[in-house]
């Protein structure tokens, strides 16, 4: 496509969008809509695997370790659960530890455990973290292979749970997003039918004198993508202002037992994802809405 | 050249356009082609300018069988004709420059180009003066010949009209086709389908009739023949 091409098409379509002023604008505004209940589900599944990920950080196994183990065993211990692929984090907690910990829970009743310290009957523990949940039950399995490692305690249940629920939401997610995509393309490849019905006449004199298939339809594509791009634009503004609003409440609720994901740290990634959809929402919706009127 | 080779065509609801037709036209020809309403006049430009194939047989341009052009090659075969209709199909919301500008700027020609090639076509049609004109403010004569300085714009080799003066009075159709007949003298093949008696009668050009979608009459310097 030559450069001398680009100026007339680009004129073309502003010419489009405007001479279609209201239906170009409420077109845009539909995408607005569509993009924004895409905007909701993202920025709910982007915050249930951050959440997800919080939880999988705080997540433990506990590894017990046999009482009648030696302190270079126990070393050695550690170090072969550090080679387990899965695992993240491992921390010791030595008996001693746990004796000093426990007496302190007990307060004023700990006297009752005067004198075992010399002879103390608490396994040392390794606090395991993992990388990923999905593969714990894998992990467990080979952190009991361990010798030396008396018994290992963890709660499957949860984590369970857990993987299902993150799993679920993004699935949904995914359909919902798949849907309201079509819904767009439907939503713009119709105004784009306005326009192109409009200018029936136009084509049908380009057909003739000997315009290409492309050269008819670039015009068209690029007003889809202008109402897409303005659609992707006013619905980020929107997401944006209000998302920081909702942080902003969290904070001053002092609600702090769930984190939301920053807004800088998802801003840039969402920007040009929504932009990218409006821009292939706004050219898949025109190119099928000229495609009829091609046919001379 | 234009070459008509057993061209049948049968349309989709099963209506016969034209019956096994076979002509040759050579280049710079001026042909009428006439015949009572529905005889396939109409059908045959549409084989020519490839907005219909034919159901058999074969129409070959220059060298090169349209029946088997690829649709992308479309548009390089109608950028060598000019085309212009009874409803002149002009673009009410742009000048009378700017349509055959227009005509231009869709085979993406260079600026330079197109301002020297546009007051060419228009001072051929003798419209110079009304080149800041839009459509609606000029006579349908007028109109018409702004059709056929955008149809001549590109230097086509051929300049083909299907009923051109159908909408207009005898005196302003004669304009028309005198204007046809310079743009034929300077080397464009013309092919023209009419009802206009007394152009045909006049001119003294081939005419090629067409009754039912069969050839009736092809004559080197033929009259029209019917009643209308
Ligand atoms: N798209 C179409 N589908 C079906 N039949 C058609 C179509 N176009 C034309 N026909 C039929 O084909 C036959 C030839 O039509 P055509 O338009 O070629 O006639 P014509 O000679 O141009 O007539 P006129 O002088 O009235 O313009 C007619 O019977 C017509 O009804
Ligand atoms: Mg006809």
């Amino acid at each position: 496509m030559k450069i001398r091409g680009g100026r007339y098409f680009i004129k073309e379509a502003f010419r489009n969008v405007f001479s279609n002023g209201w239906m170009s604008m409420a077109s845009i505004l539909t995408v607005v809509a569509s993009l924004l209940v895409f905007g909701l589900f993202m920025i709910l599944s982007i915050n249930v695997s951050y959440f997800a990920e919080q939880i999988e950080a705080d997540y433990e196994i506990i590894v017990m370790v046999d009482e009648t183990v030696g302190e270079d065993r126990l070393a050695a211990i550690g170090e072969e659960i550090r080679n387990i692929p899965n695992v993240q984090e491992v921390v010791l907690n030595p008996n001693d530890q746990r004796l000093a910990d426990l007496k302190e829970d007990l307060g004023e009743d700990a006297s009752v455990l005067d004198g075992y310290e010399e002879d103390n009957p608490l396994r040392d523990w390794y606090m395991v973290t993992m990388e990923s949940l999905d593969l714990a039950e894998q992990t467990a399995a080979q952190l009991e292979q361990i010798s030396g490692v008396a018994k290992i305690a963890r709660n499957q249940d949860t984590i369970n749970t857990l993987v299902t629920v993150t799993d679920s939401i993004s699935n949904i997610s995914i359909w919902v997003m798949l849907a309201l995509a079509i819904v767009s393309v439907f939503i713009i490849s119709n105004t784009i039918k306005l326009t192109v019905f409009a200018r029936r006449k136009e084509i049908n004199i380009m057909k003739f004198v000997g315009a290409t298939d492309w050269f008819i339809r670039w015009p068209f594509v690029i007003e889809g993508v202008i109402i897409g791009f303005f659609g992707c634009i006013i619905s980020l503004l929107i997401l944006g202002f209000a998302y920081n609003g909702l942080l902003g409440m969290v904070e001053n609720l002092g609600i702090t037992f769930v984190k939301f994901v920053p807004l800088s740290r998802i801003w840039l990634t969402s920007s040009g994802l929504f932009a990218l959809m409006g821009i292939l929402l706004g050219g898949i919706g025109s190119l099928i809405s000229v495609r009829k009127y091609l046919k001379v | 050249m234009i070459l008509f080779s057993n061209v049948t065509k049968v349309y989709e609801n099963g209506t016969v356009g034209l019956d096994n037709v076979s002509f040759y036209i050579d280049k710079g020809e001026f042909v009428f082609i006439v015949g009572p309403s529905g005889a396939g006049k109409s059908t045959l430009i549409k084989l020519l300018m490839h907005e219909e194939t034919p159901t058999s047989g074969d129409v070959i341009i220059n060298d090169i069988n349209v029946s088997r052009l690829k649709r992308s090659q479309i548009p390089y075969l109608r950028r060598r004709m000019g085309v212009v209709f009874q409803d002149f199909r002009l673009l009410p919301n742009k000048t009378v420059y700017e349509n055959v500008a227009f005509a231009m700027q869709i085979v993406q020609a260079s600026k330079r180009d197109i301002r020297r090639s546009v007051p060419n076509a228009l001072s051929l049609v003798g419209l110079s003066h009304k080149a800041k004109m839009l459509p609606t403010q000029l006579s349908g004569g007028e109109q018409q010949r702004v059709a056929l300085a955008r149809a001549i714009v590109n230097n086509p080799a051929y300049l083909i009209a299907d009923e051109p003066t159908g909408n207009l009075n005898p005196k302003t159709a004669a304009e028309i086709v005198e204007i046809l007949d310079d743009i034929n003298k300077r080397g464009t093949t013309v092919i023209m389908a009419t009802h206009a008696k007394e152009i045909v009668d006049s001119m003294k050009k081939r005419v090629i009739a067409i009754e039912d979608g069969v050839i009736a009459r092809d004559e080197t310097r033929g009259v029209y023949g019917y009643e209308n």
